[in-house]
């Protein structure tokens, strides 16, 4: 199953925060493609939605990039500012708080087994 | 794995540039993302154009500009959120400001000109503004842009005219006229051109037309035409040369009947210091208003209008006047006490209520009410010297 935009696009910041914690610096591609891979495909990030958000991300001083020649063509990478580090640690627990809601509003029984 | 080539590179670039995408930090981005996908997903002898043109099309669903748009359209909501919350925020501080003004003005407590200041400035240089940028966003035509813009614009100059007007600040009546100019002038025909034109906004264009020129109307009366101004600066020039008669034929039978007693006292000394101090200031009062060098120009009525500006104005700009209104205000009280000595016959110069009172108490005085008092001040002299001579038990303490 792959999730809907609608259910992504609220979601698409944190993600990208998320992984550029864990990862000191990524592009554009890496990232759709670590995302991909993380979630076997039931997440994927389209260009539509992630660029934007990335240069957002960027004019709002939370992320810095890096340029990088690839032959011909130019490489931006992506990596947290200071400011978007303590934004990543606002962002995670105010998601886990909002899957809390969520859970309880919508009664979900989460399935370990 | 594909390798890219050079000229395929410049292709990706034109092309991407050709489908509508601008800015150079996204082309550079989307050119880098479309080459990784063919170099990871392209067989080696794979059709390079044919697998472009398939992946480049799942990057958009109309058109890949929307991207751009998209982008554009992220990048200034975080403006947008915080012009919103300044734009609410000082709009309620203007509103609170405004009210807590009103109120201290009515109260007649101290600090209402600055809350109302305060509160219409920021409600007209802040808010509205805010207001503007904002909600141009969502207009679609330059037309109804253009037609907010002007709308906003006389709404901001119409605000800052009345609050001029109420600070007795010089230039609320230009503030005033550029309004209606702007309404008018620029405003109405745009409004009607367009509007009249569709038929379902019609009868709305002619509505708000109709009513805008009325509210511009209804303005008007409540301003004095230029005609007006100059026959009321006309009457008040005849009103002070007629004043000035009156002072003169008094001053001059008094000082005959002074002369014939062969009369001396403190108070008649004092009276005649207050007198020339008063034509003292009488004479500046009218060479500032008028702009004439001689204030026998102003009684030879050579086209002399005085206009009704403030007295404070005259305060502020000519420094001396202060200080001689302030010895004017010194001399009366020494006046008032001496006077005490003559019995209850005399009568006491008034030091309130006019322009002897304090600073505060003259802010919204006008050059006529100032005029009338100093004219009022002779003339209980003059009742006071007459009174003195004529009865005979206050006549014998003089001499």
């Amino acid at each position: 199953m792959i999730y809907s935009s609608e259910l992504i696009k609220g979601t698409l910041k944190t993600i990208i925060l998320k992984l550029l914690k864990e990862n000191k610096r990524m592009y554009g591609y890496e990232i759709t493609q670590t995302v991909k891979e993380l979630t076997g495909g039931k997440i994927q990030l389209t260009e539509g939605a992630l660029y934007p958000s990335l240069h957002s991300l960027e004019a709002e001083g939370i992320l810095v990039t890096e340029t990088e020649y690839i032959g011909k063509r130019v490489r931006k990478y992506y990596k947290l500012s200071p400011e978007g580090k303590n934004m990543t640690k606002e962002k995670l627990s105010e998601f886990a708080d909002f899957i809390n809601t969520m859970k309880f509003l919508l009664d979900i029984k989460i399935n370990n087994a | 794995m594909y390798c890219i080539t050079e000229q395929q590179i410049t292709f990706i670039l034109n092309d991407i540039k050709e489908k509508g995408v601008e800015m150079e930090d996204l082309q550079l981005n989307l050119l880098d993302h479309v080459c990784c996908i063919i170099e990871n997903e392209l067989e080696a002898n794979g059709d390079f154009e044919q697998f472009y043109f398939a992946t480049i099309k799942t990057f958009y669903k109309k058109s890949l500009g929307e991207i751009e748009v998209e982008t554009i359209s992220l990048v200034n909501n975080k403006n947008y959120y915080v012009m919103k919350k300044v734009m609410m925020m000082s709009g309620i501080i203007s509103a609170a400001l405004f009210s807590l003004g009103i109120a201290f003005k009515f109260l007649h407590w101290p600090g209402a000109s600055v809350c109302i200041v305060l509160g219409v400035g920021i409600l007209s240089l802040v808010f509205l503004p805010l207001v503007l940028t904002l909600k141009v966003k969502e207009k679609q035509s330059t037309r109804d842009k253009f037609l907010l813009s002007m709308g906003m614009l006389s709404a901001v100059c119409m605000i800052l005219s009345i609050l001029f007007r109420s600070m007795h600040w010089p230039g609320s009546l230009y503030l005033g006229y550029l309004t209606i100019i702007l309404l008018i002038l620029v405003y109405l025909p745009v409004h009607l051109t367009f509007g009249i034109k569709n038929p379902d906004t019609k009868v709305n264009t002619v509505v708000t037309s109709v009513l805008l020129v009325i509210g511009c109307c209804l303005w008007l009366t409540l301003v004095v035409s230029p005609k007006g101004l100059q026959m009321q600066g006309v009457r008040n020039t005849q009103s002070i040369i007629r004043n000035n008669e009156l002072l003169q034929q008094e001053q001059h039978q008094i000082s005959e009947l002074i002369k014939s007693h062969k009369s001396t006292s403190p108070l008649l000394e004092q009276g005649e210091k207050i007198n020339a101090l008063c034509n003292d200031i009488v004479e500046s009062l009218a060479q500032h208003n008028t702009g004439l060098k001689t204030y026998n120009l102003v009684l030879e009525q050579k086209d002399v209008s005085i206009n009704d500006t403030y007295f404070n104005d005259f305060l502020n700009e000519i420094p001396e006047a202060e200080n001689k209104l302030n010895a004017l205000r010194k001399l009366s009280i020494q006046y008032n006490t001496e006077q005490l000595k003559y019995g209850e016959k005399l009568s006491p110069i008034p030091l309130t209520q006019n322009i002897l009172e304090s600073s505060n108490g003259r802010h919204s005085v006008k050059v006529m009410q100032a005029f009338t008092d100093l004219f009022q001040i002779q003339m209980f002299i003059l009742q006071n010297e007459r009174r003195l001579l004529s009865a005979k038990p206050i006549t014998a303490l003089l001499q």
